[in-house]
């Protein structure tokens, strides 16, 4: 854990290592930003299986797992479709992602800038940004959602949208401010504290867990089966307004939640350091402790207050953790939320700063900070969290794509790689059309084909691939032409 | 030092799970585990600074 915590913030940001931000050099170190990550500095097993594990235990985990709920998941759902779409999340990670990363050893921003030139890249950065300041919004609202209990705040319900009280906004707004601060003043400061907080932040999600399955009438692993199935996750018709998860999107929605980190190819930044591309198979500690007992223990408190009250639909995770373990549990959901808005705001900011060079990275993180602010107070971003991250995902993988092929098949196809360096041009438009083309083909697909956001990404990853080859044969020979005229 | 430090982060780790795998078992009171994981809380993030992310002492 302690060789995590002298290189996180290296190995997590793909634009921490963007040249023109010459201020997180300065602050962290070695990043090896313009070159390959050399032998000397690779890091060990350990180091990625402390990393996945604290950073997938976020704030968002007690939106979500209420979310599957009241999205009318199944049990056998549930616990085998997370199982297996978790387990496909690592695959990605230890197949796709990290081969590349040990390879080449580059940021995703220098792999990018190679392939696609400074100017696409920098399209690619606003986009990053904007997704990264939604989803700290998210967890803002979780942390709120704390706050609000204890001033006894009017807080939003499950089909509130938008702001529903002054108290909200204050709320939100207070603990938007602190966090934008830190974020600008203290990031290192925050990281250690959020490493800090992690083994004790898993643990009192199990102890949700513990607390809520008593109650939900669990009395022995014998009778859990039929008390998952008939007090738990029941399955039935969603919420109204929430999409019917079946097992097939709970798979699907559990792999790609983190798409923009292994298919997206965001997590090239974090594996450069590993000494080995099986290390991707530290993922698994993200996936299982975050992203499957998190979860699970999640909606167990939500399927809690269900049991004590149908009615009570509202997804808020202050009170329902208070509820099941006291104060701490309320602590938790403000670190949890805080811990893991803090790193994404900061991100947020730097990939913003990517696109302005020229104000400085403290302005830059208190205006994305109060951008995620004003997100925060919108319960849509979390109310709909399950919809957004689907979104995000498909945003951001259409260039993952492009990074697979480019790295493993453009050459098999007599074309040149890295071809923005190599023609130095400042935007590969084969590149460029390809995430655009992707992107306008996966929401024809959603509006007219009648296929789920949560799935569009699969076609959505091999439609990119193709377009990605056929536009480079045609853009390759279009350069070469106009270069030899 | 740092081992005893680490000891007493240890424990209060133990005093964040233990509890409520007790209520599960039913051998322990709701109220208690939430006090109990309450001072398990205080104890974690008052001792643990001390000793994670710092390097041992030659």
């Amino acid at each position: 854990m302690n060789d995590l915590n002298n290189n996180s913030e290296n190995m997590l940001d793909p634009n921490q290592s963007a040249p023109d931000q010459p201020e997180t050099s300065a602050q962290t170190g070695d990043e090896f930003e313009r070159e390959p990550v050399p032998q000397r500095s690779l890091l060990g097993f350990k180091s990625f299986i402390g990393m996945y594990a604290g950073e997938h235990c976020a704030g968002t985990e007690l939106m979500l797992g209420p979310l599957f709920l009241a999205s009318g998941a199944s049990a056998f759902d549930l616990i085998v479709g997370l199982l297996i779409g978790n387990l496909l999340a690592v695959l990605s990670w230890m197949f796709m992602t990290a081969p590349i990363a040990t390879r080449v050893r580059l940021t995703l921003y220098y792999q990018l800038e190679k392939i696609c030139g400074r100017k696409l890249v920098t399209i690619y950065n606003l986009a990053n940004g904007v997704m990264f300041c939604f989803l700290a919004g998210a967890m803002i609202t979780v942390s709120a959602t704390a706050v609000g209990l204890c001033f006894n705040i009017d807080m939003p319900g499950l089909y509130d949208y938008y702001p529903n009280s002054i108290g909200w906004v204050l709320s939100v707004f207070g603990v938007g401010l602190v966090i934008s601060v830190v974020a600008a003043y203290g990031y290192q400061t925050v990281s250690k504290f959020a490493n800090i907080a992690a083994p004790w932040m898993v643990l009192v999600f199990f102890a949700f867990a513990f607390v809520a399955l008593p109650q939900l009438g669990v009395d022995s692993i014998g009778n859990f089966w039929s008390v998952a199935n008939e007090n738990i996750w029941k399955g039935g018709e969603p919420f109204e307004g929430y999409v019917k998860f079946t097992f097939w999107h709970i798979l699907f929605w559990s792999w790609f939640c983190n798409m923009a980190m292994h298919i997206g190819m965001s997590d090239l930044s974090v594996f450069r350091f590993a000494k080995k591309s099986w290390y991707g198979i530290a993922s698994g500690a993200g996936m299982y402790v975050g992203h499957y007992f998190a979860w699970i223990s999640a909606s167990l408190l939500f399927a809690l207050q269900l049991h004590r009250n149908p009615l009570n639909q509202d997804v808020l995770p202050g009170p329902m953790a208070y509820d099941a373990a006291g104060i701490a549990g309320l602590i938790c959901v403000v670190i949890a939320g805080w811990t893991t808005a803090n790193p994404t705001i900061y991100r947020a900011g730097l990939a913003f700063q990517a696109i302005i060079p020229k104000v400085s990275r403290f302005k830059v993180t208190i205006m994305t900070g109060l951008l995620a602010t004003l997100a925060g107070m919108f319960p849509w971003f979390a109310m709909k969290l399950l919809d957004f991250v689907a979104l995000y995902g498909m945003l951001l993988m259409p260039m993952g794509a492009v990074i697979f092929v480019d790295f493993w098949l453009l050459k098999k196809f007599g074309l040149q790689s890295n071809y923005a360096e190599l023609s130095r041009k400042t935007f590969n438009w084969a590149a460029g059309l390809t995430w655009f083309l992707t992107l306008g083909t996966c929401i024809l697909l959603v509006k007219f084909a009648g296929i789920q956001i949560y799935f569009v990404s699969l076609p959505g990853w091999f439609i990119a691939s193709v377009l990605y080859v056929v536009l480079s044969k045609f853009y390759q020979k279009k350069v070469h032409q106009s270069a030899s005229a | 030092m740092r081992k005893i430090l680490q000891i007493i982060s240890l424990v209060a780790l133990g005093g964040t799970i233990i509890p409520s795998m007790l209520y599960c078992v039913g051998s322990m009171p709701l109220d208690i585990v939430k006090w109990i994981m309450l001072l398990a809380t205080i104890v974690w993030f008052a001792v643990t600074p001390f000793w994670m992310n710092r390097k041992p002492s030659a």
